[in-house]
């Protein structure tokens, strides 16, 4: 009797500890398998991906270029399908889809070379993607023709993501310094870059933490073609106007 | 025997009935829990074989530890300071001191339960 009595409640406190170890396993697993091994399995899985990417890519540029063959050579035939390929041709630099090159800005953005205080936030150190962004917005609506950032030319599709320490544009990881060249009126893309409360304002406090914008009116921009995706799935042309959604 | 069932049938049940995905920021809390029913049944274990166990000391001990270490852990994530390991430290502590009780009653006076139960 005497050995129940204190078993009693003893056994209710293993209970309790049961479940607690049954739920500490639990919330350990649902952290899934230890992480390094993931991660180096998912690097592999990466790579391998990667180089199927870029056989793909070379795959496409080749397809390409063969179209284009095959473009010349219809142009060279009667007045129709030349007047077909001039609109084709004016669709293509619409779409980004052709190197350019003509007057306009550079913007070059580089991280602080200082690390933030103990217990600041390092993000007025960093260039963000959503600096980018801004930046490519002020240069649309500045009247910039054509922009790209590093190798990557901004496109009607064209995301500008985080993804830790770099930036991700058309899907293609971009790392610091940042150029982003802009074709446009030059004079017209600089003011408005540094028009007060504009963009060089918003950056003022990473400025001052050492954070580098520079910008510069150039005489030619090279601006690489836009080398993404073109594939429409879901999408359709209405057949009339039937105005916007 | 009934706490080891007990501890078995706790283990099935947290694994098979508590909706299992536990949200990370309550792992102190777990942990402190964890170690606070731990101490109480050691402590337990300890009084009952020196036959001084009392089952409202037990249970009120188990209550207080647990309220005690939940509310620590609270007010230091609430403050930003890691007060949980007050907790924590306490009752490893205390826990490895029950364990050489309980070790030492076992090795000076061999199952004094079972002579006695007898």
């Amino acid at each position: 009797m005497n050995r129940l009595s204190w078993q009693l409640p003893v056994a209710l406190g293993c209970l309790i500890l049961g479940i607690l170890i049954a739920v500490l396993f639990r919330s350990q697993q649902s952290l899934g398998p230890p992480p390094t091994k993931r991660i180096e399995e998912m690097a592999f899985m990466v790579r391998d991906l990667e180089k199927e990417n870029n056989k793909l890519m070379a795959e496409l540029s080749q397809m390409r270029s063969r179209v284009g063959d095959l473009e010349k050579s219809l142009s060279e035939g009667s007045s129709k399908t030349q007047a077909m390929m001039s609109l084709l041709n004016s669709a293509k630099l619409q779409a980004g889809l052709v190197p350019l090159v003509g007057p306009g800005i550079t913007v070059t953005l580089k991280d602080s070379l200082k690390r933030p205080k103990v217990g600041e936030d390092s993000w007025l150190y960093l260039i963000h993607d959503v600096d980018l962004e801004a930046l490519v917005n002020e240069l649309w609506a500045a009247g910039a023709e054509a922009i790209a950032i590093n190798s990557q030319r901004i496109a009607a599709n064209t995301a500008i993501r985080c993804a830790g320490p770099i930036i991700l544009v058309n899907s293609e990881r971009l790392s610091p310094p940042y150029i982003l060249g802009a074709i446009g009126p030059s004079q017209e893309l600089d003011a408005a870059l540094r028009m007060q409360g504009g963009f060089l304002d918003s950056m003022a406090p990473s400025i001052r933490n050492g954070v580098e914008v520079k910008i510069k009116q150039e005489e030619s921009v090279k601006l690489p073609a836009f080398e993404g995706s073109l594939v429409i799935r879901y999408a359709k042309p209405l057949e009339k106007k039937e105005g916007g959604p | 025997m009934l706490p080891l069932i007990a501890l078995v049938a706790g283990m099935l049940l947290g694994y098979y009935v508590i909706p299992h995905p536990l949200p990370l920021g309550y792992a102190k809390y777990l942990s402190v829990a964890f170690l606070a029913v731990l101490d109480s049944i050691f402590g337990a274990i300890k009084s009952g074989m020196e036959d001084k166990f009392n089952s409202a000391i037990f249970l009120s001990g188990f209550a207080a530890n647990a309220i005690l270490g939940g509310l620590l852990t609270f007010v230091g994530d609430w403050l930003g300071v890691d007060l949980y390991l007050a907790a924590v430290i306490t009752f490893g502590v205390r826990i490895f001191q029950n364990l050489a009780a309980i070790r030492r009653d076992l090795l000076q006076k061999p199952q004094p339960d079972n002579t006695r139960a007898q």
